[in-house]
């Protein structure tokens, strides 16, 4: 259930006359603030995924709080969590679920896997041999699994968080860029800052077992999730936005140095984050600063570029396409 | 399937050899003509060797910005005009407009070329290269330029195949596309030299020709319809260019005076003064043979003539050409007939020099004559002269003053040869047949010698005929300057500043002194009358002077394809000679718009003596100069203020004209002002980003709400679905104008000042 909550802004037309209040969104962005600090952007950008109906990897060192941040998610989405870690004798069936023989009834039983879950956590998927990583690829594209011919829906709101080490390398399997490619972003969470590690630490001596003292109470419900991602997908784009996007896309397929351009499916969740991040600035519209403040990660994940080379080239990309600063006549 | 327009993948493309070998086809049209025409092939290697370095440099390290490549496109493009236009005015003389044109397209192709920032000037740069090809077989002739033709047809074939091989992804080089093309290049070659005859002749039907639209065409140089050039000079002797030719025409022996009529008009006769007056038996001077053809009747030059004929416009010949073709150093005053009295309205030629010896044969087995003079130490070698006698019949020797050797055709006779006038060479007893070729080794004075000559005056001849008020006009001009040549020079400047050069001037019907006509009532006139006023107003101040007619080689008119002058009727020219104290005539220039030769001078000398100019006429203009220069230096240092206030007043402008337009038209003129105060938004940065980022700066914290609220209408208006503001923009807009002024802006923009 939506609350709908009539515009308050400075000028009567900066805002849809009604629109879901983006100020449901911010008991999560607290929790998450609150489980990994002094991180506000990229959790803005977190929710900004989750918003868009898109999945999460996230690529760091070891011990910077991927984890953390996933969990602390599934609790505040209010949703089922599950983890898998991923190793090399992982099984596609340990991901999916299987089918099992009951004794009692004397029938094969279906037993799901952790994809059933609304918000998965892939560990270290790399790690995973491409076999079982193809599995994840279709519940994580079409949001379905299918088990000896049978199809099984996966929850609504499913999301996943995959996680992997840019170090240590050996003996993993990268992604392809066909899985790649369904991810809507690739997010890198950094070291904390002074300030964010001695509050930290602070905190670690007044309550030595956080997880286990955390809130449980979800601050949303899958109802309430699937609710604000419909709205979100409905916030409108102007047509001088969408030239942008267009032209954007077309100067990532031009570039010398991008091996892959972007997909027509790429380009469709570009706009579904920037629509995301137009909701949570409680804006109405997609403006093109939206669609800058996603593009790297949107684009870092999906464009084929040499990771010492992908800084530049993205803003080389930014760079070159005019922001529109006319109104476009729509076609 | 869509087709990448820019493809990055696949073979390079040969662009930089293709646009070289372009460039050295096109090398022998620019070039000075005496230049070895393998030299364009010479320069092509030596500008491979540099560029390509250059070229991988550019492309992997450090690629240029767009504006950088616009801003070197434009400077190797404007380079040639700018150069010529400067040449123009330093020196005078400069190429021609096609010359420049062609320069700077081959400018542009080889820096296109070298940039080679992606396939698009790449591709570009081979087109300019495809043009420059086309000039080249247009206007260029020769084996080279068909080995470069050649080479370019071979490597363009490899260019295309790669090109085409690039946009379908494909990284092999296309070997065979290329090895194909080659081949049959190279058997077109192969036919045409080994082949029959007739192959050759076929073959040349498909090769460019430059033959023109007409039967016959002066800017064809070969093929079908090629001119004047078909046509050897053994076959006929009208045909242009220095070839050398035996054949005599038959000719009924007209003059110049039909050419002089043609320029100036024909002279009128004052029939009143027409009388007879019988003289007494005893003062009649039987002659015992008839007078010197030179000194019969309707050999004398009027002044007073009824100007130039209007022309009835209807197509003319074709065959109407020039009357010679001169090769060697212009400008160029070539004396043709010399003239000494003056009656008041007529001048009489010279009489002719009794015969004697004067010249000799330099060698037995060479037609070159000397000269039989004393040294002249006041001269300086200037060059040789190639004079080709076209359509011009007289006997005169088209050749400068000052020469001490010569010759016409393989006349091998000193016989041939007599003075018609003091310093003119003519052939002893027949005009010069056309098509044949005459050239001198001339010399010039040296101002400086000739002011160091001894000026003896020379005594009156007889009592002096002008006009009291145009004798001390000229006396006032030279009150101040010693006799001898300062005087002459300061005679003729004076002249020539004081009077108009106007064709088409004449004197008057009824003038009974025509030099105080046109020195104090008329001050215009054409160049005859300048003339006629130097040698009067030199021979009263005690110099010995002539009038003398001829051509003038006008440097303007050089043919640089052909590498010579035609001079046609409109060269005709009066000029006036004074005798130097050797009794030397040398020419002096009274009119102006026509120029003496200079001595040749080192460059640096003439840069010195141009810089020297430009000091002079600075100091001159001291004080216009001075506000001139005040105002440039204000406008320039208030350039941003004027500009922006010119914006904005645009801005009020279409506040009232186009209202709804009005927020992206302020944001257009803040961004104006951002580039005016340095600190331009990029393209791909938005408005939000950049403005925001100075609106946090102090200069700007007081608009930094009002730059907030219009942003957001901005915003709303430019990307939002919702239609126009239910209340106007004008006024937010107009606060954001006032508040972020430039002055603003650029404080707000400095670098003190933290972002």
């Amino acid at each position: 259930m939506t609350r709908l909550v009539e515009s308050a802004a400075e000028h009567p037309n900066t805002r849809s006359r009604f629109s879901v209040d983006p100020a449901v969104i911010d008991p999560v962005r607290d929790a998450l603030n609150a489980a990994l600090r002094g991180k506000a952007d990229v959790i803005e950008l977190v929710l900004a995924a989750v918003l868009a109906r898109g999945h999460l990897l996230i690529e760091d060192l070891p011990g910077l709080g991927k984890t953390t941040l996933a969990k602390a998610l599934a609790r505040s989405l209010g949703g089922s969590f599950a983890r898998i870690q991923c190793t090399p004798d992982l099984l596609p069936g340990d991901v999916t679920g299987f089918r099992v023989f009951d004794q009692n009834t004397r029938e094969f039983t279906f037993l799901p896997g952790p994809v059933f879950a609304d918000v998965l956590l892939a560990d270290e998927i790399n790690r995973a041999t491409p076999r079982t990583q193809s599995a994840l690829l279709e519940a994580m594209a079409e949001r379905q699994v299918t088990i000896d011919t049978q199809t099984h829906v996966l929850s609504d709101t499913f999301f996943v968080i995959a996680t992997q080490n840019p170090v240590d390398q050996h003996g993993t399997y990268p992604l392809p860029e066909a899985q790649l490619d369904r991810f809507a972003m690739k997010l890198r969470i950094g070291y904390p800052g002074r300030s964010s590690e001695r509050a930290m630490l602070e905190a670690a001596t007044r309550d030595p077992n956080p997880h286990q003292t955390a809130s449980s109470t979800p601050a949303l419900t899958p109802g309430h999730l699937r609710a604000l991602q419909d709205h979100v997908a409905s916030i409108p784009v102007g047509p001088a936005v969408l030239d942008y996007l267009l032209d954007l896309a077309h100067a990532t397929r031009s570039h010398r140095q991008v091996l892959l351009g972007l997909s027509p499916r790429g380009l469709l969740t570009w706009q579904r984050l920037a629509q995301a991040r137009a909701f949570l600035q409680g804006r109405g519209f997609v403006t093109p600063d939206d669609v800058q403040d996603v593009a790297i990660p949107t684009l870092e994940v999906r464009l084929g570029i040499e990771p010492d080379a992908a800084p530049r080239v993205l803003d080389e990309i930014l760079h070159s396409v005019p922001v529109p600063v006319r109104p476009t006549a729509p076609p | 399937m869509p087709v990448n327009r820019f493809p990055t993948r696949g073979p390079a493309l040969p662009t930089l050899p293709l646009v070289a070998l372009a460039a050295a086809a096109v090398e022998p049209v620019l070039s000075d003509p005496t230049r070895p025409p393998w030299s364009g092939l010479v320069l092509a290697a030596v500008f491979l060797a540099v560029a390509r370095p250059v070229r991988s440099r550019l492309q992997t390290r450090s690629p240029l910005s767009g504006r950088a490549v616009l801003a070197i496109l434009l400077l190797v493009a404007l380079a040639p005009p700018i150069l010529a236009v400067a040449a123009r005015l330093g020196t005078g003389s400069g190429n021609l407009l096609d010359v420049v044109l062609i320069e700077s397209l081959r400018n542009l192709a080889l820096t296109l070329a070298i940039l080679g920032r992606n396939d698009q000037l790449d591709r570009t740069a081979a087109l300019a290269s495809l043009f420059l090809v086309l000039v080249a077989a247009a206007r260029a002739e020769g084996p080279w330029l068909l080995a470069s033709l050649a080479g370019y047809a071979i490597l363009g074939c490899v260019w295309l195949a790669q090109a085409s091989s690039r946009s379908v992804h494909d990284n092999r080089p296309p070997l065979v596309s290329i090895a194909t093309a080659a081949a049959v290049v190279i058997a077109v070659i192969t036919l045409a030299l080994i082949g029959p005859g007739r192959a050759v002749v076929a073959l040349a039907g498909f090769l460019p020709s430059s033959g023109g639209i007409n039967d016959s065409d002066p800017s064809a140089t070969h093929g079908v319809n090629d001119g004047d050039r078909e046509v050897a000079a053994t076959h006929n002797p009208q045909s242009i260019g220095f070839s050398e030719s035996d054949l005599f025409l038959d000719s009924d022996r007209p003059t110049l005076y039909d050419a002089f009529n043609d320029m100036y008009g024909e002279p009128r006769r004052i029939k009143s003064q027409d009388r007879m007056i019988a003289v007494a038996a005893n003062r009649v001077v039987e002659l015992d043979r008839p007078p010197a053809e030179n000194l019969r009747a309707g050999r004398d030059f009027s002044t007073i003539r009824g100007g130039p004929p209007r022309h009835a416009r209807r197509p003319q010949d074709r065959p109407a050409d020039a009357l010679i073709y001169h090769e060697g150093p212009t400008p160029a005053h070539l004396p043709l007939v010399a003239y000494d009295h003056f009656d008041g309205h007529d001048w009489s030629e010279a009489p002719t020099p009794p015969r004697s010896t004067f010249l000799e044969r330099e060698r037995p087995d060479q037609p070159w004559f000397r000269l039989l003079h004393s040294s002249r130490s006041y001269l300086v070698p200037q060059a040789r002269h190639r004079v080709k006698i076209a359509r011009l019949s007289s006997p005169s020797l088209p050749l400068p003053a000052h020469i001490d050797r010569f010759r016409l055709g393989s006349v091998n006779l000193p016989s041939f040869f007599c003075w018609a006038h003091e310093g003119i060479l003519r052939l002893a007893d027949r005009p010069i047949p056309a098509g044949n070729t005459t050239e001198a080794d001339a010399h010039l004075p040296r101002p400086d010698a000739l002011r160091a000559l001894p000026w003896p005056k020379a005594p009156p001849r007889g009592p002096s005929t002008l006009h009291p008020d145009v004798a001390a006009l000229s006396r006032a001009w030279v009150a101040e300057t010693p006799h001898g040549w300062p005087r002459v020079e300061r005679l003729i400047t004076c002249l020539r500043e004081h009077a108009i050069h106007d064709p088409a001037a004449t004197a008057p019907p009824d003038s009974t002194d025509v030099v105080a006509d046109f020195l104090l009532r008329d001050r215009r006139g054409p160049d005859y009358l300048f003339a006629t006023a130097a040698v009067l107003l030199l021979r009263d101040l005690g110099f010995h002077a002539r009038l003398v007619s001829g051509l003038y080689v006008h440097p303007d008119r050089r043919d640089p394809a052909a590498g010579h002058t035609p001079v046609t009727t409109d060269g005709v020219h009066v000029w006036a000679e004074i005798r130097l104290p050797d009794g030397t005539w040398t020419p002096i220039e009274p009119t102006p718009g026509y120029h003496l030769a200079a001595p040749p001078r080192p460059w640096l000398l003439a840069l010195a003596d141009a810089l020297a100019q430009i000091l002079a006429e600075a100091i001159r203009h001291a004080p216009a100069l001075g506000l001139v220069s005040a105002l440039g230096v204000l406008l320039v240092r208030r350039r941003h203020a004027l500009l922006d206030a010119l914006a904005t007043l645009l801005w009020h402008l279409n506040a009232r004209l186009r209202p709804t337009e009005l927020p992206w038209l302020t944001l257009a003129l803040l961004d104006r002002r951002l580039r005016w105060a340095g600190c331009p938004r990029p393209a791909g940065v938005t408005p939000r980003c950049w403005l925001e980022r100075l609106a946090n700066t102090p200069p700007l914290q007081p608009a930094r709400s009002t730059l907030r609220a219009w942003l957001a209408l901005t915003e709303c208006l430019l990307y939002g679905p919702i239609g126009p503001s239910p209340t106007s923009p004008a006024p937010l807009c107009a606060r954001v104008v006032r508040a972020a002024s430039l002055p603003r802006l650029r404080a707000a923009a400095s670098p003190e000042i933290p972002s």
